[in-house]
């Protein structure tokens, strides 16, 4: 018995010391996988705040009467593409978020099935490419509907679910991870704001394209470009919140 | 501490609004290259793309003094930290004068000021390649060597930015008579060869910069 675990022993160090020179000899490298989550991350807010620049500056172009129709549509063309990357970031940094956390030490009770958070995320991502690419069709609008009550689903989850999970101490969650939940769940009541203060615009754009440009038709394009900045603002100062505190990781 | 916080959140967001910013300039010049498009609406997007492209400009002349900032404040180079200032004072004259460069529609007034800036990049990318080389081999000024493969990434943009200006003259030129002349088979040759050479470089600067911003979380022990 006593033989056999020193022989254990000895053969652990041997693979032990097999594996060093190996990391030695080819000069192996470790990356820690929280470093490609970490990175992932900031590259969901350049794709988020740095591609929605263009977008809304883009979209002041849209306004301006002085443009004919074909270079607006050029622009609702740029905008279009550019818009897919913010709207996949809004996706994609609760789940990566979620994988930071566990990287962290958080759920660790539940293990791998960590992963399955995915899935939500994956579906919401064909409700939003559904409700955009079958935009003006009922398929749209059930696209459109789904993609609604996801995001009501998050918000209920992050301001009830986590402020339960928070007060009543079944996980141990720290100040500043709450406060970011609390301002994901800010920036998709921005989002909301944004989706329904500019439904208005692409009717008015459709009857501009199909009936040239009257000044009651700019009147409705500026208005709903007007409604949704302060929209756009708000959910940019949420952003740019969300990742200062990431960083400070503040404690209350 | 507080201030650190607050220098690495600028740190981030400049690279956020540099390589998020490219992305629409990026994509908005195939329209704007495109022959299929009528002059004034060509026109239009190469005015909302150059005023797009600001963001990237701004973001990376800024890189500077915030970069050397979280240098200084982490104690990573061995000049005592107030030299930092001059960091400063270099990184707002020269964001000053890309946005005189910018702004000023006079081409004769511009043209001195543009070849001072391109004198600039150049000096700046060598005494960056300089720094890089120096700390990787004698820790000299950087202390660490991922930190001195971040500067050499740096000052490749740099120069991959130098190396945009270079390629992208015969598009100038041609957009510029295009737009007196009128499109012509030979005039959206030179355009499309011209942009598609610049593409190129526009690539290898996202491509640098996403490396140095993976160094920069990752900071490997070179």
């Amino acid at each position: 018995m006593v033989f056999n675990f020193h022989r254990s022993i000895y053969r652990n160090l041997e693979t032990h010391n097999l594996i060093f020179t190996l990391v030695k000899r080819t000069k192996l490298i470790f990356i820690d996988t929280q470093i490609f989550w970490l990175t992932f991350h900031v590259f969901i807010l350049v794709y988020w705040l740095g591609a929605d620049i263009s977008v809304f500056y883009g979209s002041t172009q849209l306004t301006n009467t002085k443009n004919s129709i074909e270079t607006r549509l050029v622009i609702v063309k740029i905008i279009s593409f550019v818009n897919w990357f913010p709207n996949i970031a809004n996706i994609l940094i609760f789940p990566v978020g979620i994988m930071l956390l566990a990287g962290l030490g958080y759920f660790t009770e539940v293990g791998k099935l960590i992963y399955l958070v995915w899935f939500p995320f994956l579906f919401w991502f064909f409700f939003i490419a559904g409700s955009i690419t079958q935009r003006g069709t009922s398929m749209g609008k059930v696209y459109l509907y789904l993609d609604s009550l996801m995001r009501i689903l998050l918000i209920s989850f992050v301001y009830i679910g986590i402020s339960f999970l928070y007060f009543s101490d079944v996980i141990f969650i720290e100040d500043w991870v709450l406060l970011k939940f609390y301002l994901y769940g800010y920036i998709l009541i921005c989002g909301f704001g944004i989706k329904y203060s500019y439904s208005g615009f692409a009717p008015a754009f459709k009857n501009l394209i199909e009936n040239g440009p009257s000044i009651e038709i700019e009147k409705k394009l500026s208005a709903s470009r007007k409604m949704v900045k302060p929209w756009v603002l708000a959910l940019w100062l949420g952003l740019v919140l969300l990742s200062y505190i990431g960083i400070s990781k503040p404690d209350f | 501490m507080f201030l650190e916080s607050v220098i690495l959140w600028l740190h981030i967001l400049l690279f956020v609004y540099w390589l998020g910013g490219d992305l629409g300039v990026f994509y908005s010049s195939r329209f704007r290259n495109s022959p299929k498009y009528d002059i004034k609406t060509r026109q239009l997007i190469a005015k909302i793309t150059s005023n797009i492209d600001m963001a990237p400009k701004t973001t990376m002349v800024l890189m500077i003094p915030i970069g050397f900032s979280l240098v200084a404040i982490n104690n990573l180079w061995i000049f005592p930290n107030w030299i930092i200032i001059f960091f400063w004072i270099f990184g707002i004259a020269w964001l000053i004068l890309v946005w005189f460069l910018h702004l000023t529609k006079n081409a004769e007034k511009k043209a001195p000021w543009t070849k001072f800036d391109l004198i600039l990049r150049y000096c700046l990318c060598s005494v960056l390649v300089i720094i890089s080389v120096t700390s990787f081999f004698n820790n000299y000024p950087l202390l660490e060597n991922w930190l001195a493969l971040k500067v050499l990434l740096f000052a490749l943009t740099i120069f991959c930015g130098i190396m945009i200006r270079i390629s992208a003259k015969p598009y100038i030129l041609a957009f510029g008579k295009m737009t007196l002349e009128g499109s012509s088979p030979e005039i959206e040759k030179v355009i499309t060869e011209s942009a598609a050479k610049a593409r190129r470089w526009v690539k290898a600067i996202w491509f640098l910069i996403s490396i140095a911003a993976f160094i920069g979380i990752w900071k490997p022990i070179i």
